[in-house]
């Protein structure tokens, strides 16, 4: 695919200075990984469709890939491998929630700048500015080359899993779905033996959780209670469950996902056994904690678009597919289950409960509270904006 | 007045819902330098991506463009317009067609 379509297409669609590719030591590292992918599924399969790599940076923090008459594209996002680190430090290095909730409001103003909503991604960087006043940033709990390799492992991941999609082709779906069917259709019945069996329990725990957390932050009366009620139920499971494979029959596309995520999963191992000692106690738990900070990420971009019911199909979506990856991968090695659920609770409570409940009802609180009000300011200067969120991955 | 979302857009993106319009492909062979058709998905996106295309902004590629979308959006179907990283929003029908004209107007310039 002509590059220079591929920078015209970032220059529309992200909010970036550059004119081109990034360049410098990072982006050279990509290219090895994706060298080595490739070489690595050549040798799985034969007549492996070629693919390219492009490294761009920008606000927007998304990779994906491209298709069109020539070889597919990976645009590997440069900022993405910052954000994952970043998320990763909040986990890890037990960082105060209203950092997560400035990171959160930073990623609903670059969000509402891509919907075009140029009030709202102003609103979102005046409310971002304050929560960074609140807190300090905490001493490293654990050391940075720990935390740095669990993000590798995470950048890794993205990239394995977009180069797993170029290796399926642009015709696997039928073939994904013969295969994955009975495997997944195991994990989600063994996920709802789970639940049946504890769900009562999962969420006592979450609501105690959400409630601390709101207690630590914000204190009695200055947060909207019914509103927390309301998102939680919302985000709950009805009563009998949800019927995880009819719900992914009705979206067949997430099959491919899974497959791709499984067979990513295989490279990383593959890669940092081969490259580090981080063996699959490391490997597997660093690539559960990635797959909820996409879901957050993910979460947050519906929180900006103001569509709920966006939101409901996203964490559902991101549910699905994680369920599938614990299932599919926990048979590895014993003690997995358990590195899973202490990953699982971790994120909750650093970074997914404020994601998901905190940052969304803050901000509805915001935007209601401005909606009766006249207006006595300027309207945003979309070019100012850009340049203060093309700041955000370009920190110079 | 120059809308300033369109102000200095080198680039834009046009998404088409609901299907692929006929005359895309013959429009990118006709202007390869400056038309790109291409799809996009995302690694975490809840939906599968959609087909776009990606133009180089110059009047004659516009006007070409202009074309293929009011056909579109005659088909009842609709398109986003992007450029500098944000959707141009309240884009529907006549909006569509207002903005690739004022584009095409400042690529005379």
């Amino acid at each position: 695919m002509n590059r220079r379509a591929i920078a015209a297409r970032l220059a529309a669609t992200r909010v970036t200075a550059l004119d081109g590719e990034s360049e410098g030591p990072l982006a050279n590292i990509y290219r090895r990984w994706h060298a080595d992918l490739v070489e690595r599924l050549s040798a799985r399969v034969a007549h492996l469709p070629a693919s390219e790599l492009y490294v761009a940076r920008t606000a927007n923090a998304r990779s994906e890939m491209l298709t069109g008459a020539s070889s597919p594209v990976i645009v590997h996002d440069q900022h993405l491998g910052r954000t994952l680190n970043r998320l990763t430090g909040y986990v890890v290095d037990d960082w105060p929630a209203t950092r997560v909730h400035a990171w959160g409001f930073e990623r609903v103003a670059v969000a509402a700048y891509a919907g075009g909503d140029f009030d709202a991604c102003r609103l979102a960087l005046a409310l971002s500015q304050t929560m960074r006043g609140h807190d300090s940033p905490p001493e490293p709990e654990i050391p940075p080359g720990a935390r740095q390799l669990i993000s590798t492992i995470q950048e890794h991941f993205v990239l394995a899993h977009e180069t797993a999609h170029t290796m399926l082709g642009t015709d696997a779906l039928p073939r994904v779905k013969a295969a994955l069917t009975e495997d997944v259709g195991a994990a989600f019945a063994a996920s709802v033996a789970t639940l049946d069996e504890f769900g009562e329990d999962i969420v006592s725990t979450a609501a105690r959780d959400i409630a601390g957390a709101i207690g630590r932050l914000f204190g009695s009366g200055k947060i909207d209670e019914g509103r927390i009620t309301a998102l939680r139920e919302s985000l709950s499971r009805p009563a009998g469950g949800v019927d995880e494979s009819a719900w992914l029959d009705a979206h067949p596309h997430l099959y491919e996902e899974i497959a791709c995520d499984l067979i990513a999963t295989d490279l990383s191992l593959e890669f940092f056994a081969e490259h580090s000692t981080a063996d699959e106690q490391t490997v597997l738990p660093a690539i559960l904690m990635a797959l909820h900070h996409l879901t957050s990420i993910e979460f947050l971009d519906v929180v900006a678009s103001g569509r709920e019911d966006l939101g409901e199909g996203t964490v559902q979506a991101a549910m699905i597919r994680k369920t599938a990856w614990r299932r599919l991968t926990r048979e590895r090695r014993a003690g997995l289950g358990g590195l899973y659920v202490q990953v699982t609770d971790d994120h909750s409570e650093k970074v997914g409960d404020q994601v998901l409940f905190i940052v969304p009802t803050l901000w509805q609180q915001a935007r209601d509270r401005l909606a009766g009000r006249p207006r006595t300011d300027a309207p945003a200067d979309p070019s100012r904006l850009h340049q203060l969120l093309w700041s955000l991955a370009d920190p110079r | 007045m120059v809308d300033p979302r369109t102000a200095d857009v080198a680039s834009i993106t046009v998404e088409f819902v609901d299907g692929v319009p006929a005359g895309l492909d013959r429009l990118a062979s006709e202007h390869p330098d400056e038309v790109t058709v291409m799809s996009a998905s995302s690694f975490n996106a809840a939906d599968p991506g959609t087909t776009e295309a990606v133009v180089v902004l110059t009047p004659v590629v516009l006007r070409a463009l202009t074309v293929v979308v009011k056909a579109h959006l005659e088909a009842r179907k609709s398109v986003r317009i992007k450029a500098k990283g944000a959707e141009i929003t309240g884009v529907s029908g006549k909006d569509a067609l207002k903005i690739l004209a004022e584009l095409s107007d400042e690529a005379s310039e």
